[in-house]
């Protein structure tokens, strides 16, 4: 069982299926399971942009606010989502 | 050294079941199967004593370092293994040469001449096609996305001027596939499509059986490459012809196409060898499939290098806030 690397290979599988949707066979299981990652794309997209505002958000926080706890909780989102792309 | 230079499009998968023979240069001397070492591998074929294809034997250990001219036997039951096929699918060859009888087809094969060749690339052109042949229970958004690629394919295909096609996929149906079988206009034919567990679809609705329409092709003696994913496990044991045991992009094909179909008309009235051909088909299919796979590292390091940096950006600052 994969410990790490399961969502960046989820992105790359998604990305893979959004440019070819479709290939030389040969079974209908596959075709659908494609098709299922390709459909997928808007959402990764969507991960993508909300942890990179995450992100911003948070260090230009860590790095404005003087207010300890405005700190703590930033430093914590900011594992969350590293945490979150290295599942 | 790179694998690449390897070559193993003609490793000859010789698949011997019981009974079955290995035969001779001489037909009269009918080997026991379970011993074929003495089949022959310097035959002159051909009266110009140009191309020969010597192929040599190889065993399972040398499989990595497998060249051009080498062929293995394997049996049915060691291909259907899925870490066998990870092995021969690590060699960087993409297609192969299937043989059930003797080595000597296999090398008049690859001795045969290709100088006008026709492809049939039997992929959809519109929403009824595309329904035809993926099935119609995709909504409109799948089709959309489909129909995307597959002109994207159809304008790569166009674009190579030296190979014959039909105008369009209308055109493509059993009957029209027949005929260019048994017609003398093209010596060879390459005929391409989605395969559903054997039957290759057609954009009309129809579907033709992998093995029946090489047998077909063969006792009319018109060489026909069928090039679809995982043929391998849909034909039987004494198929010939050429077979995959990978999934394949219509993509990667389009790119072996345009090799081979480069390289043949660097020689005089655009002819080579088989041999050649298929070496260099092989060849832009396995190039496409590195560059796929190159892309797909890319996009993990990159996430890695931001998430890692990310991580490292934050060590920092929070080391640097607690000095």
């Amino acid at each position: 069982m994969k410990i790490f690397g399961n969502q960046f290979d989820f992105v790359v599988k998604v990305l893979d299926a959004r440019k070819y949707p479709v290939d030389a066979g040969a079974d209908d299981d596959e075709l659908l399971l494609r098709l299922e990652y390709a459909r997928s794309y808007t959402k990764v997209i969507m991960q993508v942009v909300i942890s990179t505002i995450v992100l911003v958000a948070c260090f230009y926080l860590i790095f404005k606010s003087t207010d300890q706890a405005i700190q703590k909780a930033s430093f914590g989102l900011i594992g969350t989502v590293i945490g979150y792309w290295l599942r | 050294m790179r694998k690449k230079i390897i070559f193993v499009t003609f490793v000859i998968l010789v698949i011997i079941s019981i009974p079955s023979y290995c035969f001779s240069f001489d037909n009269s001397n009918i080997k026991d199967p379970t011993s074929c070492n003495n089949l022959m591998t310097s035959i002159l074929l051909g009266s110009d004593g140009g191309s020969i294809y010597k192929l040599s034997p190889i065993a399972d250990p040398e499989l990595n370092n497998a060249g051009r001219y080498d062929y293995i036997e394997v049996d049915q039951l060691k291909l259907s293994n899925k870490s066998y096929r990870k092995k021969i699918i690590k060699t960087e060859g993409r297609v192969f040469y299937k043989g059930a009888q003797s080595i000597t087809d296999a090398q008049e094969f690859f001795h045969s001449w290709v100088k006008s060749p026709k492809v049939i690339f039997a992929i959809p052109d519109d929403m009824d096609s595309i329904k035809n042949i993926y099935g119609t229970s995709l909504n409109d958004k799948d089709i959309q996305m489909i129909k995307k690629q597959i002109d994207s394919v159809h304008n790569s295909l166009q674009g190579i001027n030296t190979l014959q096609q039909p105008h369009n996929s209308n055109e493509i149906n059993v009957k029209y596939i027949n005929s260019l079988i048994t017609s003398e206009t093209n010596d060879t034919i390459i005929l391409v499509g989605h395969n559903h567990k054997g039957l290759l679809k057609l954009p009309n609705g129809e579907s033709i059986d992998i093995t029946k329409t090489q047998k077909f092709a063969n006792k009319h003696n018109k060489t026909l490459l069928i090039i679809s994913c995982n043929s391998f496990d849909y034909v039987d044991q004494n198929f010939e012809g050429l077979i995959s045991i990978e999934r394949l992009n219509y993509e990667a094909i389009v790119e072996g196409l345009k090799l081979a179909e480069k390289n043949r008309c660097n020689f005089t009235e655009c002819t080579m060898y088989m041999g050649d051909y298929v070496y260099y088909l092989d060849q832009g299919i396995a190039l496409n499939v590195e560059k796929n796979k190159k892309q797909k590292i890319q996009v993990k390091l990159v996430l890695t290098i931001s998430v890692g940096g990310t991580a490292t950006c934050t060590f920092i600052v929070l080391y640097e806030g607690e000095n």
